[in-house]
């Protein structure tokens, strides 16, 4: 299912804030990529909307009527078996690793996980829809950072060992960024980020040159073992 | 008073009842011994002229004034002079009598014991042994002055009926003396117990006192605890739902007003106008919170100033009588302005569409600050107002502060919130003790 530049991508929205909800709508609106095709406020709707209108992309905030506990996700896990080929961007108030790991964890193609403190910046946005679209995968680095700071303060754990080049290299894989891109943004060489990554996984002890997407999952799953290792009850 | 330990004498002073029994027992005593005297001078004059009566008669007489001496030290309210010198004058008549008139032994016996009862209730437990101890000897040495030896003859020479009379006159008295003693010994022992236990009891019900203000004032606590944490929560979720979300939606708007500056530059700009008025209703959403939460009018003017912008918002109904009221240390500010604010909640929420409201604040007292808070509206029972937990937490804050709040509500005729809060008189001295609140005429 590849996207077709000249058509818009088809969405769903589901935010239960009136203004976000309307703001939302009128950015994907104005970009001319992307066409919504309804916009909801809760589980139910949203779930019903799916079912209408076939969308190409779902676009779910995590807090929502009816319970107000983690609904986007559910409906992350519930869209997997009746819709596979449909793509889910969540979209989070907070950088909650559990959450990400919730959302990618019964497979991250597909799926993507933004934060609503990004979620007004169109690039970033139309990447994630563009990355799930198409089968792939995105997460903000902000969660990465989070999940790595976590494990720095409680002095534990092999991302100790990285170097602050290395975390950002880490930063960019977990956004499903091909070596290409990282060595760009970086603005080194893609020889020293090939390099940067077998040190990495090395050093996780992960093993190397899988897709984009087993990178992601591989990276977070390792992150998040070690950080409920560490902080116990997360 | 608990018994006295051994070694210290008891206080006579706690008993004041006791150097006036004394007293009289002494001058019983004396009369006694007088009398005694004056039968034993008859009987020399009119039966029986015998020299050793005479001595008898003057060694009981000269222990009859040691006995009298005895009243010297009651005087000056001191006991135990007094009971040594009763004690060594009867236990002089005793031994003098017998050695002298051997027949006499039987009433000699009660005499000699009379010490010992006479000083339960004066002296020391070692001292009462002292002396129970000399009187079980003396009481022996006079049996055995009475039976054993006969110096002087008297017993022999006196006419029986004289001897018949003094034992069946003195023996009898002497007993019912003893007798009236320990009953009255035990009658002040009585009341010695009785006294303790009711310090006992009034110590008792103290301690329940303090155990059920204690347990009062931790419930208090955990009560202001918990509302703080409310508090936050509240504000937690105000400052999500509302500017967290408002400024989620801002940014989206700002990315759209970007898109529209390349695409369609007028649309763009009207876009922009209605950011505008996005921002000013996010301004104007912030300051109702923050003015929720502690109104800049009150850290910077005061109760009269917060209070009278929440009045005006409802002039129609609500009206605001604070006269001279000045300014007071933030707690007790927040106390006031928080408890009224509570108190006009309820009146909006309760009190019905046709209620109006005034609001009382007075500083009538130097160091007390007196807030009222009356409507005219259905009212509702007293009872169940109190226990609301908003009444409850006002009670807190002002209870925290020395002070006091109470709601009187009469069905159909209104509601009365009324309180006071104990505050820093203009030259920081503390606040007199606490003026009545629950009752009182509150002369505003």
């Amino acid at each position: 299912m590849g996207s077709d530049m000249d058509e818009p991508l088809r969405a769903v929205l589901a935010e239960d804030n009136l203004l976000v909800r309307q703001g939302l709508c009128s950015l994907l609106a104005v970009s001319g990529v992307v066409e919504v095709l309804a916009a909801c406020s809760s589980l139910p709707e949203l779930l019903e909307a799916v079912e209408t209108h076939r969308p190409d992309v779902v676009l779910t905030d995590i807090r929502m009527p009816p319970g107000f506990s983690d609904e986007g996700i559910q409906a992350a896990r519930l869209l997997r078996q009746s819709h596979p080929d449909l793509g889910v961007v969540v979209i989070s108030q907070f950088a909650d690793a559990s959450y990400a790991m919730a959302v990618l964890g019964d497979g991250s193609s597909g799926r993507a996980y933004i934060l609503k403190d990004r979620v007004h910046d169109l690039d970033r946005l139309l990447r994630a829809i563009r990355a799930v679209v198409a089968g792939g995968s995105f997460v903000d680095e902000e969660i990465v950072d989070v999940l790595v700071r976590a494990q720095g303060r409680l002095g534990e754990g092999p991302t100790d060992t990285l170097t602050d080049r290395e975390r950002e290299v880490l930063a960019q894989l977990a956004t499903g960024a091909s070596n290409a891109s990282i060595a760009d943004s970086l603005e080194v060489s893609a020889h020293a980020v090939e390099k940067h990554i077998t040190s990495i996984f090395t050093k996780l002890g992960l093993s190397g040159g899988p897709t984009v997407n087993r990178r992601v999952l591989a990276v977070l799953a390792h992150l998040q073992s070690n950080e409920s290792d560490n902080e116990p009850g997360t | 008073m608990s018994p006295a330990p051994s070694g210290t004498a008891p206080d006579a002073t706690v008993d004041p009842a006791g150097p006036a029994r004394l007293r009289t027992f002494v001058l019983a005593d004396a009369a006694l011994t007088g009398a005694s005297v004056v039968f034993m001078l008859g009987v020399w004059a009119t039966v029986f002229r015998s020299g050793w009566l005479l001595m008898v008669a003057l060694m009981v007489s000269v222990s009859g004034c040691v006995m009298l001496s005895a009243l010297a030290p009651l005087r000056r309210q001191r006991v135990e002079p007094a009971v040594v010198r009763l004690a060594v004058a009867n236990w002089a008549i005793a031994i003098a009598a017998t050695a002298v008139a051997t027949f006499a032994w039987p009433i000699a016996v009660f005499a000699s014991l009379l010490p010992a009862v006479v000083s339960v209730p004066y002296v020391s437990r070692r001292a009462f042994h002292r002396y129970l101890g000399v009187s079980l000897a003396v009481a022996t040495g006079v049996v055995a002055l009475g039976l054993l030896q006969d110096v002087t003859g008297l017993t022999g020479e006196a006419p029986v009926w004289v001897l018949e009379a003094v034992t069946i006159t003195f023996v009898p008295g002497m007993a019912l003396l003893l007798i009236e003693l320990s009953l009255a010994n035990r009658a002040h022992l009585q009341r010695m117990l009785e006294s303790s236990l009711a310090a006992n009891d009034d110590l008792r019900r103290s301690e329940e006192a303090l155990a059920d203000a204690v347990d009062e004032l931790r419930a208090s606590r955990a009560r202001v605890v918990a509302a703080t944490d409310e508090e936050r929560r509240r504000i937690a979720r105000d400052l999500h739902d509302g500017s967290q979300q408002r400024l989620a939606a801002l940014g989206l708007n700002l990315s759209v007003v970007r898109e529209l500056v390349r695409r369609s530059p007028d649309d763009a700009a009207s876009a922009l106008e209605e950011l505008r008025g996005s921002i000013t209703e996010a301004q104007a959403d912030l300051r109702s919170l923050v003015h929720g939460i502690y109104p800049p009018a009150l850290t910077e003017h005061g109760i009269v100033a917060a209070l009278g912008s929440v009045a005006a918002v409802d002039a129609g109904r609500v009206r605001l009588v604070a006269n001279g009221v000045g300014r007071h240390p933030p707690d007790v500010e927040a106390a006031v302005y928080f408890c009224c604010t509570e108190a006009l909640q309820n009146a909006a929420k309760h009190a019905g569409p046709e209620a109006s409201v005034t609001v009382t604040i007075a500083e009538r007292e130097p160091g007390w600050l007196r807030f009222e808070v009356e409507d005219d509206g259905c009212g509702f029972d007293s009872d169940t107002a109190r226990r609301g937990a908003g009444f409850v937490s006002m009670r807190d804050r002002v209870g925290a502060l020395g002070g006091d709040v109470d709601v009187v509500s009469t069905p159909e005729k209104g509601t009365r919130v009324r309180g006071v809060v104990r505050t820093a008189s203009p030259d920081g001295s503390a606040a007199p003790a606490g003026p009545e609140v629950a009752g009182a005429q509150l002369p505003l």
